[in-house]
C-alpha cells in the first residue's frame, strides 16, 4: 500500500467517520478540516478536495474487499462459516456505506471509479460462483443451467442495495442486526436449491437468525 | 395475560393436531367419525387430538432427524456456547492474513520470481528470454492505476 503522512491517514479516518455517520452529501472538505481542528488550506495541502479524499478511501475500501473475496472458499464451508463469511464481506460495505447509499450519485460525479467498482462488483459475482460451485460439487446444491450463474448475480445485486434499502425500508436495529438480516435473505435465496433438503435448511437459517438478532 | 395467551396458543396447537390427526386416518374413517360427530362433537374431536398427537411426536422425530443430517453435513458447531462474535473476528483475521498485504504479496512474488529464474537457468542456460518477457509485463500493470492517480 502508498506510504502516507501521519496526517493524510488521520484525514482519510475522520472523513469516512463523517460520510459515514453524516451522510455524503451533509460533508464537505471544510467540514472535515473543522472537525480535526486544522485549516482548510492545510487539508488542502494534504487532499485537493472531498473527492480526492473519497477516491484514496476508494482505494482502501477496494483492497480491503478485494483480500476477502480472494480468500480461498473453494472447499466447502460449513454452514456457520458461510454466514461468517457473507457478514464479513457485509462488513467491508459497511464499513464503507456512504458510497453504498449514495452510489449513483457519486458515480456520476466521480467517473473514475466506475470501472473500478464495475471490476469489483465482477469479482464479487465470481465469489459467490464459486461458493455456490463448491456446494453443488459435494452435491448439497442442485442448479439448472443458467441458475447458478443467475443465482450469484442476484446476490452481488442484494449485496450492493442491501444497506440503501434496509435505510428505504426503515428496518430498526443496529448495524450488526441489519447485517445479520442481510446474511439471512442471501442465503434464504439459496434455499430452493436444496432439493428434499431445503426444508431442515430453512428452519437451521430461521433458528440461526433469531440467536444472532435475538 | 400470558396465560391467555398460552391459552389460545394451545386451542391452536389443539386445532392443528386435530387437521393432522384427520390426515393421518382414512378418508372414510373420518367420513364415519363424523357422523357420528353429530352424537358427540367433543369425542371426535378429542380422538383427532390424540391421533394427532402421535403423528406430531413422528413428524417431529423425522425433522429432527432431518435436522441432525442436515447440521452434520454443514458442521455442528450450532449450539449452546457458540459465540458469533468471536468466530466472526477468528475469520476476519484468517481471512485478512490468508490475503496478505501488498507487501508481503510483493515479496513472495519476488522469491517466487527468484526460483522461476533459477529454474530456468537450469533448464535453458543460453535461454534467458522468457525470463526477460515476463518482467515487464508484471511491472506494467501495478504501474497504469498509479499513472491515474
Amino acid at each position: 500500500m502508498t506510504e502516507r503522512s501521519k496526517t493524510k491517514e488521520k484525514i482519510l479516518r475522520t472523513a469516512l467517520a463523517l460520510l459515514n455517520n453524516e451522510g455524503e452529501v451533509n460533508i464537505t472538505a471544510v467540514d472535515i478540516a473543522a472537525v480535526m481542528e486544522i485549516s482548510p488550506g492545510n487539508l488542502y495541502y494534504h487532499y485537493k478536495g472531498k473527492d480526492v479524499i473519497i477516491v484514496e478511501l476508494f482505494a482502501d475500501f477496494e483492497s480491503e474487499l478485494r483480500q476477502v473475496l480472494a480468500a480461498p472458499v473453494n472447499k466447502p464451508m460449513a454452514l456457520e462459516d458461510n454466514w461468517i463469511y457473507l457478514y464479513i464481506i457485509f462488513e467491508e460495505i459497511n464499513d464503507f456505506r456512504f458510497f453504498f447509499l449514495n452510489l449513483t450519485s457519486l458515480l456520476e460525479r466521480i467517473p473514475e471509479l466506475k470501472p473500478k467498482f464495475t471490476r469489483l462488483l465482477s469479482l464479487m459475482q465470481k465469489t459467490f460462483e464459486r461458493l455456490l460451485s463448491g456446494l453443488e460439487a459435494s452435491g448439497h446444491l442442485n442448479f439448472r443451467t443458467d441458475e447458478k450463474q443467475i443465482l450469484s448475480e442476484r446476490l452481488t445485486a442484494h449485496f450492493t442495495y442491501w444497506l440503501p434499502y434496509a435505510n428505504l425500508r426503515g428496518l430498526k436495529g443496529s448495524p450488526k442486526t441489519i447485517i445479520h438480516e442481510g446474511v439471512y435473505t442471501a442465503l434464504t435465496q439459496i434455499t430452493p436449491h436444496w432439493g428434499n433438503q431445503s426444508e431442515p435448511y430453512a428452519a437451521l437459517l430461521k433458528d440461526f437468525l433469531d440467536e444472532q438478532v435475538g | 395475560m400470558t396465560d391467555k395467551k398460552n391459552k389460545s396458543g394451545d386451542t391452536a396447537r389443539k386445532i392443528w393436531l386435530a387437521g393432522i390427526g384427520a390426515y393421518g386416518r382414512a378418508f372414510s374413517e373420518v367420513q364415519e367419525g363424523l357422523s357420528k360427530a353429530t352424537k358427540n362433537t367433543s369425542k371426535v374431536f378429542d380422538e383427532l387430538v390424540q391421533k394427532g398427537e402421535v403423528l406430531e411426536t413422528v413428524v417431529t422425530h423425522k425433522s429432527k432427524e432431518a435436522f441432525d443430517k442436515v447440521s452434520d453435513k454443514f458442521g455442528d458447531t450450532i449450539g449452546d456456547g457458540f459465540d458469533m462474535d468471536e468466530r466472526i473476528a477468528k475469520m476476519r483475521a484468517r481471512l485478512k492474513r490468508g490475503g496478505g498485504d501488498d507487501a508481503d504479496m510483493e515479496d513472495r512474488l519476488d522469491a517466487i520470481e527468484a526460483k522461476l529464474d533459477e529454474v530456468l537457468k537450469l533448464l535453458k542456460p543460453k535461454k534467458a528470454a522468457p525470463k526477460k518477457k515476463a518482467a515487464p509485463r508484471k511491472k506494467a500493470a501495478p504501474k497504469k492505476p498509479a499513472a491515474k492517480k
